[in-house]
């Protein structure tokens, strides 16, 4: 018997073992990913090539939905609407998350006085629910909120200004209040790239004269590439999936006149009814909607992790 | 005393199983759900009393999208009541899955209800899918406490802004964010002042175009308020609560609103509990207001408990209920019972509704919502581009006439631009 075991085990070569661990590890995140992503995905392709209001018989309508939102003008020019502004939505958060969350995370991480009080500070809006974020900024910057109150008593504007009441202001602070819920991540990300620095690197630069300027930019900066493209990738994807504070404060119908209107406000509003209309619903379409967002997005998201890939 | 301890807790769990056991036999529980907080005393106060024999409601409410509720629980055949929100179109895809059907089915009585009532809760085949329980009413309301002197044409409108304006007050506040105040309030109410019973009529046959002058003029002279600096200064960055929040406070005199901003549930009062409002229509030519059924009580046919939810529905289509109502909720009842009325309040609603208010209600014809794009989006839209000052009235009217002329609007070829 003991011999019988002794031979079963020897049969097992060394890489078979390892194919064996590595398939077992492997595994539960196989199955975890392809019952709440794969499948939900396919289940989406499926969804996109019927029309459904969300309850009752499906109406098999084959490609029709991507057909209504690429050339039906009604929905296509509101998607294409929604992408640009999107665009600009994106562009203005990795903007503010790029440059004024590395200058934070340079500063937090100098040795300076009161370090660790200003990163709790920073960090501080993150964990907070986005409702209440949405719904004390929405109160922040009112006609008749203290920024204005602020900006008027101090003489910077004749008039309140209607942050969000402008189509010309209200996309803009609605990627403000996005940027400074979510800055602290950023701040994290970043200033753990710089942390990561090796010391020696920094010490031998500084011994061949460079300045505090010089160090950052030829030796920090360079490290920091991998934290850029992280955040570039995990914004990327949210903001044009996600769409909570606009739905929040602005509604379904992404107002004032679709000035902050992106895509996932157009997608809710297709798939649930906007505020103006809650019977004009399809899931179908809405799935369409999604799918052609994710194709959108998806070189992009591909191309920027390869990078980041090769780089590290 | 080890034993004695035993028997007594084996006592006492056989006597609340046995309890238990009655009060299940007793009473049937059903659940509903609603979007009305203001209706959770009403439920409350008919469980108490037992008024629905052998049935107690659970009222379960969803504030903020309840169709997405709805949608998701009937998948498990949840609920098994629902309010419902009316015209046809909102109605239409619960008939489709089959959770909702003609109370005719159950055999209730509607001869208590009259056609203005059943409008709402009627279906787009004719049917009757649930017991009308409730009117509203769309109007001016004002604080009283800044407005003493009801103005009665017009002129006298105009000339009060003008008084107000001068005092620093913002004579009309309006919400120009929310797509559905635009829609179904602010623009509803308009018609219902500055239009006519005619042309309202008109434009739900597709005998009248919304590019025919009175809808333009009446249009217009809206816009004018706003030009005239009568509105609040930016209404694209006011949305509903700031609107109503300027009118309790009394910052603001006048809002276009519906009267269940009057009700003790409203959060007008929390802010000035002294609140007084009054109500009147927009004083142009028609010089009405916008009465409408705003829900009915409709059933999941596929209820487990059927029997329970006929007695519900019996219960709202009674006499009782409407008295009840109208004590309870300070609402205006459907029915066409005799109530006694003490609120006056719902007394001078009751009297505007059957008395003065718009004939026909575009925002329900199915003639102009069952179509794509339909009236609702195109005119909430249309009225966000009026108060931004991207079109003129005119064109409002051309962007909602066009719209509804691009799909199969009735009166398209009537109305071709």
């Amino acid at each position: 018997m003991p011999d019988d075991k002794q031979a079963s085990r020897v049969k097992l070569s060394y890489r078979t073992i390892e194919k064996i661990q590595r398939t077992l590890l492997l595994t539960p995140g196989v199955l975890l990913y392809s019952v709440f992503n794969f499948i939900p995905l396919l289940m989406l392709f499926y969804l996109s090539l019927v029309d459904w209001p969300g309850i009752g018989p499906k109406e098999f309508v084959g490609l029709d939905n991507f057909a209504k939102v690429l050339t039906q003008p009604y929905y296509r020019d509101q998607m294409i609407n929604a992408l640009l502004q999107n665009v600009i939505f994106f562009t203005v958060i990795i903007g503010c998350f790029l440059i004024i969350g590395t200058g934070l995370a340079l500063l937090l991480s100098f040795r300076t006085y009161g370090r660790k009080t200003y990163q709790v500070l920073f960090f501080l809006p993150y964990p907070m629910a986005g409702a209440a974020v949405a719904y004390l900024l929405d109160l922040f910057v009112h006609p008749r909120g203290p920024l204005n109150a602020a900006l008027t008593q101090w003489g910077l504007a004749d008039a309140p200004i209607p942050f969000l009441g402008s189509e010309d202001t209200s996309l803009i602070t609605m990627a403000l209040f996005y940027s400074w819920h979510r800055m602290g991540f950023a701040i994290i990300l970043i200033l753990s790239g710089i942390l990561a620095v090796r010391t020696d690197l920094l010490e031998a630069s500084m011994l061949d004269g460079a300045s505090r300027w010089q160090s950052i930019r030829h030796v920090v900066f360079p490290v920091l590439g991998p934290a850029f493209i992280l955040i570039t990738v995990i914004v990327l994807v949210d903001v044009f999936n996600n769409a909570d504070y606009i739905l929040l404060i602005m509604g379904p119908e992404a107002g004032p006149l679709r000035s902050t209107d992106i895509m996932g406000t157009f997608l809710f509003r297709t798939a649930f009814g906007g505020s103006a209309d809650t019977t004009d619903t399809n899931f179908g379409l809405a799935a369409a909607i999604g799918l052609l967002t994710a194709l959108m997005i998806l070189p992009a998201a591909i191309f920027l992790a390869l990078r980041n890939l090769r780089k590290t | 005393m080890k034993l004695i301890k035993k028997t007594l807790v084996l006592a006492t769990a056989a006597a609340t199983l046995a309890t238990s056991h009655l009060a299940f036999a007793e009473s049937t529980t059903v659940e509903m759900y609603s979007w009305r907080i203001q209706d959770e005393a009403l439920i409350d106060y008919i469980n108490e009393k037992n008024l629905i024999p052998g049935v107690q409601i659970n009222l379960n409410v969803y504030t903020e999208d309840i169709e997405s509720k709805l949608r998701i629980d009937m998948q498990t055949n949840r609920p098994d009541l629902y309010h419902a929100k009316a015209g046809s179109a909102w109605m239409q895809p619960w008939i489709d899955a089959g959770v909702a059907a003609p109370v005719s089915d159950l055999g209730i009585d509607m001869s208590a209800f009259g056609e203005a009532a059943l409008a709402g809760a009627t279906g787009s085949d004719g049917q009757v899918y649930g017991v009308p329980f409730v009117m509203q009413m769309e109007s001016i309301l004002y604080n009283k406490s800044v407005l003493t002197t009801e103005p009665t044409n017009l002129e006298e409108l105009e000339a009060t802004f003008e008084d107000l304006k001068a005092q620093g007050i913002v004579p009309l506040h309006v919400d120009g964010r929310d797509g559905w105040y635009l829609n179904q309030v602010l623009h509803e109410t308009l018609l219902a002042g500055l239009t006519s019973d005619e042309w309202a009529q008109g434009v739900v046959e597709g005998t009248a175009c919304f590019t025919d002058d009175i809808y333009v003029d009446a249009m217009a002279r809206f816009k004018s308020w706003q030009d005239k600096g009568y509105l609040n200064p930016n209404p694209m960055a006011d949305d509903y609560g700031a609107m109503r929040t300027g009118v309790a406070l009394g910052t603001s005199a006048m809002m276009i609103d519906g009267i269940w901003s009057a009700t003790p549930a409203s959060p007008m009062y929390q802010i000035d509990p002294e609140l007084q409002l009054g109500y009147m229509a927009i004083p142009g030519s028609a010089n009405k207001v916008y009465g409408f059924t705003d829900a009915h009580l409709a059933y999941n046919p596929q209820s487990d408990d059927i029997e329970a939810v006929e007695k519900v529905l019996e219960f709202y289509a009674s006499p009782m209920f409407a008295q009840l109502f109208a004590d309870l909720v300070e609402a205006v009842p459907a029915s066409n019972y005799p109530v006694d009325v003490n609120n006056e309040r719902v007394q001078m609603a009751s009297e505007m509704i059957a008395n003065n208010s718009l004939v026909a209600q575009p925002f329900f014809a199915d003639s102009l919502i069952s179509v794509d794009p339909g009236y609702r989006p195109l005119v909430s839209e249309g009225l966000q581009e009026l108060l931004a000052g991207k079109i003129t009235p005119r064109g409002l009217a051309e962007k909602i006439q066009s719209g509804l002329n691009q799909s199969d609007y009735i009166g398209a070829a009537n109305c071709a631009l």
